[in-house]
């Protein structure tokens, strides 16, 4: 088992970060008060299992028309450490379009919006852990001030589900990106073994023959994470 | 022990997979996070209004931000603005055994790789007995207490510096072991 320890947020390399105080003043200082876990009554809110649509996970088809880019299917497992699935998980994802840009007001870039792509969708996992997205491969993006700081393209991913206290935030880049070995996110991570598991594979059997290209991106959550046995 | 599988298919019981990191959620981690509540409002009690604002260590708004507030009965989920405010409407939760009404407030911020979790406590309230504060020093707890305004409770969470929110973990949490 993995010694890698994560903490519970984190602050860029420093020769990203904004100055004057970047780490001081974006994350807390103070160590986190550690209580008995029945004093936090905090369950992960999740949506109602019955609201995810049959179509959710198909960001190609959530407006008239058809985003611009590259289609691609992205499936994969979500299991334990020792590979047993986890059913039943809420899976959500938000990425960029094509371009790098972000349906979001925070997104200070200049690339543009894409009519037809919001960037976001979900599904649940089946009985053997599969979930499966159909979207658009996501553009690199700039992430200012420093000319260097572009992040490798990459789908965010959210877990929520038995077993999980709070959201598992994790993220899918893709093998080859030229940027994997810049990208200030990926360089938080301390762990080389780790880092491996951002990245998915090329999965023909994962293609829709003809119209996309296929990645596959197994997720694994960890001992205490299993679906319970029946 | 160390024996590392690639593939989950073809694990066995012995075999260890190397656990996916997680990451940082972000500054566009609102995305796929739609503002919703499922809290019952309709046995009576009136709504309240919670407001506050996000800010940094050096007081500056933080924006694009989601709190989740998390109560007996349900959770509202809201975001704050580019001035740093956010604004829940809910009811206030009933005391429980051991426990002062409260709302426990997890908030997805851009450096995060988990929630940073808190708990709102209102003054108007007998909180001396609470089974989380009695365990808080009185400046941890300060943090935790909301104000009461003519419109409702004003909360403010600092992530870092002088005013810095008491934070939350429990045991296991930033385990290896999970």
């Amino acid at each position: 088992m993995s010694a890698y320890t994560e903490p519970w947020h984190t602050d860029l390399p420093d020769v990203f970060a904004r100055p004057p105080l970047e780490a001081q003043v974006w994350t807390p200082k103070k160590p986190l008060v550690i209580v008995p876990s029945r004093l936090i009554d905090a369950s992960a809110p999740v949506y109602g299992w019955g609201e995810v649509g049959p179509t959710d996970n198909d960001l190609l088809s959530q407006h008239d028309g058809v985003p611009m880019g590259q289609q691609i299917v992205v499936r994969g497992r979500v299991t334990d450490s020792w590979g047993r699935p986890a059913r039943d998980m809420l899976v959500e994802i938000w990425q960029a379009n094509a371009s790098g840009k972000y349906v979001h007001d925070n997104d200070p870039t200049p690339m543009p919006l894409d009519p037809n792509f919001t960037g976001a969708g979900r599904t649940l996992t089946d009985a053997d852990g599969w979930y499966s997205f159909t979207t658009i491969k996501p553009g690199s993006y700039p992430w200012m001030p420093h000319p260097q700081a572009w992040r490798a393209e990459h789908i965010h991913f959210g877990l929520t589900g038995r077993g999980l206290t709070e959201r598992y935030v994790t993220q899918m880049q893709f093998p080859g990106d030229p940027l994997l070995d810049q990208d200030p996110v990926v360089a938080t991570i301390p762990d080389q073994k780790a880092r491996e598991r951002l990245l998915c594979r090329l999965d023909w059997e994962a293609a829709i023959p003809g119209v996309t290209l296929g990645y596959r991106w197994d997720i694994v959550l960890g001992g205490m994470y299993a679906t319970p046995e029946h | 022990m160390t024996t590392t599988a690639d593939d989950p298919d073809s694990a066995t019981p012995t075999d260890q997979l190397v656990r996916t990191p997680r990451t940082i959620f972000g500054p566009y981690v609102t995305l796929g996070m739609p503002v919703r509540s499922t809290v019952e409002t309709d046995d009576g009690r009136a709504r309240i209004t919670v407001t506050g604002r996000v800010l940094n260590g050096l007081g500056e708004p933080v924006g694009f931000t989601s709190i989740e507030s998390c109560q007996p009965e349900g959770w509202t989920r809201s975001f704050t603005g580019p001035d740093g405010v956010y604004e829940i409407t809910t009811v206030k939760p009933r005391p429980t055994p051991g426990r002062a009404p409260h709302l426990t407030f997890l908030l997805n911020t851009s450096r995060m790789i988990r929630p940073a979790v808190t708990c709102l406590y209102f003054p108007d309230e007998d909180n001396d007995a609470d089974e989380l504060l009695v365990r808080l020093s009185p400046e941890q707890r300060a943090t935790m207490l909301a104000r009461r305004t003519d419109k409702g409770y004003e909360f403010d969470v600092h992530l870092a510096g002088e005013f810095e929110t008491t934070f939350l973990g429990w045991p296991g949490l930033l385990g290896a072991d999970e």
